[in-house]
């Protein structure tokens, strides 16, 4: 015995259905959304209701006042999927045996065995669920359901998968193992077939309510409401008050009459053809009143169609007579429902054609797009040619950036009608870059070697000392390691950045500590480099652990601490003694493609004026 | 005959487009002689480079599975308020440049950083070490596993889950027989993907970690350290890393292959 009384609110509407039921079948039919599959999710716990209780047997596994919420898997309530839901990554057998791991292997063999015969499914055994056909594969859940041997059975939409031709086998196949089960049963579809043949009750359901529940015959037969008549093929209509006082009358369609000409009876209407199809030995007309909720359906024997000659659009009268007719009353606020759904739904559907994908111009939108921005670069470059500028470009040490900008300044002052254009990056990508076919006119080298080696593959004239550089220690403001003196470096657990021996700043810090280990003594190299936690591609990168503190101290350019870097480190000088010269190394390239201009460019580097910038930014002029 | 026009209009676009997404690539290999690219591997920075990569990677990984997984099966398979944008934070990584994720470290674990002054009180000291590595790179390869791990669970119909627990069987348990075998091939792939992303982590690392073999030189830093010097070691490192990347991309799709074919339906 199942009792239950269920209640929730949903998105549109609130659900509220209460049943009784004994070891039968009870079949739930309602259009999709009408909130019949949300009822079985809250029976098998799922779903939480807000309210209601559920009884089985005398046992209670929810009620909302006492608190009590058995979770899913304490319910022993059987539940079949409308698409099955087998696990696809088990075979057939061990999907069955899947909910008995409680069982001794032994017990839980016997089980499987028992439901795969008691389903005709033993041959499946070793089959993926991937291979089975729809009917094979409900057999299968079903057996999955069954196997625990549940109180209560939920079957949602169990036919709705399988094509028509197999779904009547199917569906005669299933009641019989419903009768043979003897248990409570609640099946949800949306086919009045499958009540017709499966429903000991049949409950029809709409926007969260049941309308009507009742025996089959009893819905066929007197519909409570438009909605429910849909359902189950029965025509009601709404007439005029008649002697027994009732407003609507329901009746078959195979009792109804229809002529070409007006006859004398009580129930006649009036309506057009809307609709002929051909079903065995009747032809079912759908006659359209104006005045009525549904068309009325009448089946007529097909020799009487034939002789009668109607045709779809033909204004026909349909009558019955008045032993055919039951009369009902139905409560007026089940008809205003259903008016209002009905329009409701009609915008809907006029909604959804009017959405009609669009399918030109996919692929000539990105086209677009594309020619918009080549387009846009294109205006650029022109707007940079207006000028008839000539454009020089170098390649330039990154070091050196502050005061080649510069002087890039400076020499556009004097020459107008030059641009200068620069990279700035490590001696060794820029060399890469020459050596892969740059097309620039001049070559600042923070490396001997590196100019040495570009020269030797003849790429450039003669190459000469631009202007001159040291090393110096930075701290963070702070300094937290008091540190003052290049000895210091050598004292303990310190956090050390500089560069890594592939770039000259890293090697000219590792020949300054060098340098010093006459003063210092002979293991001061080797202390130093114990402390090195960080071997930097750059001076900026050193620069920039220091002034996030991150480094207690780092060896870099003084040309380096630009302004920005000046607030946040301080510079700690290295003695002369120690220190090392870094040279900058300038050139004209060979293949320079403004051999003259970039002449001038590097007179210009070299002169006093050229020569005072690199001043400004704490290089060592050459010429001095 | 526009049927055949048809079709070598879009040949042109594939050719194109699957020419320039491999040359590049394919060139590090061609480019030298390979005995010279083997000669060059023996270098001990190399050999460093790898082990450290590989120890990380390692790490990382593994953090990534036993954290990120719970977070992927979460933000599959429940609602919460603000959730669409958690799932936009948590795409961050992916779009943010990596020296931005590597300031980002800093300004939480360095030092001063939010969290790195209560760190110093136990002597925990999280720049410049293995475990800042280790840190960058799970920044940078998490939400590649969380999308993809994601995804994986999202494949997971809810109704198995539901059909399970009505046989009785707790969400733990219905976690590990069915959702987690479902989802495995999709993990197994995240793990991959964020695996050959966390190798190649280049920027977070070097902002954060710091470059010093040995303790944080990875084999991407190793890359760009040698491309200061020796082109030549940098092509060769280059190699390697394409070659570790390149094994566990085909491990993806043999996974793919292998282990997803029950998903194929008849018809």
């Amino acid at each position: 015995m199942l009792r239950f009384k269920l209640k929730k609110k949903l998105r549109h509407f609130t659900t509220e259905v209460s049943e009784e039921l004994k070891n039968e079948t009870l079949v739930l039919i309602g259009h999709s959304g009408c909130g019949k599959s949300t009822m079985l999710k809250m029976l098998s716990g799922l779903l939480a209701p807000d309210d209601g209780y559920i009884n089985i047997n005398g046992k209670t596994l929810y009620n909302a006042k006492e608190s009590i919420n058995l979770p899913p898997e304490e319910r022993e309530i059987g539940y079949v999927f409308q698409n099955y839901a087998l696990f696809p990554h088990l075979t057939v057998r061990r999907n069955v045996e899947y909910g008995l791991s409680t069982l001794s292997r032994q017990q839980r063999n016997k089980r499987v065995d028992d439901t795969l015969a008691f389903l005709e499914i033993e041959q499946l055994a070793d089959s993926k669920p991937h291979m089975l056909s729809g009917g094979e594969q409900q057999r299968v859940a079903l057996a999955r359901a069954l196997v625990t041997k549940p109180d209560v059975l939920l079957l949602d939409e169990p036919l709705s998968a399988l094509d028509v031709s197999t779904r009547s086998r199917v569906r005669l196949e299933l009641k019989q193992l419903l009768k043979q089960l003897d248990i409570p049963t609640i099946i949800v579809t949306h086919d009045f077939e499958d009540a017709r043949i499966l429903g000991d009750k049949v409950a029809v359901m709409d926007r969260g309510e049941i309308i009507q529940a009742g025996s089959q015959a009893d819905i066929t037969n007197f519909p409570a409401s438009p909605f429910v008549a849909q359902f189950t093929g029965t025509n009601l209509m709404n007439v005029t008050a008649n002697e027994s006082g009732s407003e609507h009358v329901a009746f078959d369609p195979w009792k109804v009459k229809v002529y070409q000409t007006q006859s004398e009876a009580q129930y006649e209407w009036k309506g057009t053809i809307g609709d002929i199809s051909y079903s065995g030995a009747f032809v079912r007309l759908q006659i359209i009143e104006a005045n009525q909720e549904i068309p009325i359906h009448a089946d007529i024997p097909i020799e009487l169609f034939q002789k009668k000659e109607m045709e779809i659009g033909e204004v026909v009268y349909a009558w019955i007579k008045n032993e055919d007719a039951r009369p009902l009353n139905l409560s007026p606020n089940i008809i205003k429902k259903f008016r209002k759904k009905e329009s409701y739904e009609r915008k809907g559907r006029k909604l959804q054609e009017t959405k009609k994908p669009k399918k030109a111009g996919i692929y000539i939108i990105p086209l677009l797009i594309l020619l918009i921005a080549i387009g846009s670069f294109a205006y650029n470059s022109n707007s940079n040619e207006t000028g008839q500028k000539v454009e020089l470009f170098a390649l330039v040490a990154a070091n050196a950036t502050e005061p080649f900008k510069d002087l890039m300044k400076e020499f556009e002052t004097n020459h107008p009608n030059v641009d200068v254009k620069a990279t700035f990056a490590g001696t060794q990508i820029v060399r890469t870059q020459l050596e892969q076919g740059a097309n620039a006119d001049i070559f600042l080298s923070a490396d001997l070697g590196h100019i040495e080696a570009v020269k030797k593959q003849d790429l450039i004239n003669e190459f000469q000392p631009v202007s001159l550089n040291s090393v110096t220690m930075v701290v963070p403001k702070n300094n937290p390691r008091k540190i003052s003196s290049l000895e210091d470096l050598g004292s303990k657990d310190l956090k050390l950045v500089i560069g890594t021996d592939t770039v000259p700043i890293g090697r000219y810090s590792r020949q300054v500590i060098k340098n010093a280990s006459d003063e210092y003594g002979q293991k001061f190299p080797d202390k130093v480099m114990d402390n090195v936690v960080s071997l930097e591609t750059n001076v900026k990168q050193v620069l920039q652990k220091v002034s996030l503190g991150e480094a207690e101290v780092g060896m870099v350019y003084p040309t380096d601490v630009t302004p920005d870097f000046a607030k946040k480190v301080k510079k700690i000088k290295i003695p002369d003694k120690f220190n090392i010269v870094a040279t900058n190394y300038i050139s004209v390239t060979k293949k320079a493609p403004n051999k003259k201009l970039a002449k001038e460019f590097v007179e210009m580097m070299l002169s006093d004026k050229g020569q005072k910038i690199f001043k400004k930014y704490g290089y060592k002029s050459v010429n001095e | 005959m526009s049927k055949k026009i048809r079709k070598l209009a879009l040949l042109g676009p594939v050719l194109l487009a699957i020419i320039y997404l491999t040359l590049p690539l394919i060139s590090v290999f061609t480019s030298r002689n390979p005995a010279l690219l083997i000669s060059k591997l023996t270098d001990s920075l190399a050999f460093k480079a790898l082990l450290l990569s590989l120890q990380t990677t390692l790490i990382s990984i593994t953090l990534i599975v036993i954290f990120i997984t719970p977070l992927a099966y979460q933000m599959s398979k429940s609602t919460f308020y603000g959730k669409r944008i958690i799932e936009v934070f948590l795409k961050m990584p992916i779009v943010a440049p990596t020296a931005v994720v590597g300031v980002g470290l800093l300004l939480v674990f360095g030092q001063h950083g939010m969290l790195g002054g209560f760190f110093a009180i136990f002597g925990i000291e999280i720049p410049f070490t293995a475990a800042a590595v280790v840190m960058a790179q799970v920044f940078m390869a998490s939400p590649f596993y969380l999308n993809s791990a994601r995804q994986s669970f999202d494949c997971v119909e809810d109704q198995l889950i539901d059909v399970s627990r009505t046989l009785g069987i707790s969400p733990w348990n219905t976690f590990w027989r069915v959702t987690f075998p479902l989802a495995l091939p999709g993990l197994l792939t995240g793990v991959a993907l964020s695996w050959a992303l966390a190798l190649g982590e280049f920027g977070a690392t070097m902002m954060f970690a710091g470059n010093m073999p040995g303790t944080t030189q990875t084999l991407p830093l190793a890359i760009f350290t040698a491309m200061e010097s020796d082109a030549g070691l940098a092509v060769a490192i280059s190699a390697l890393l394409l070659t570790v990347s390149f094994i566990l991309l085909l491990l993806v799709s043999l996974i793919d292959k292998y282990m997803v074919s029950y998903r194929i339906t008849p018809n």
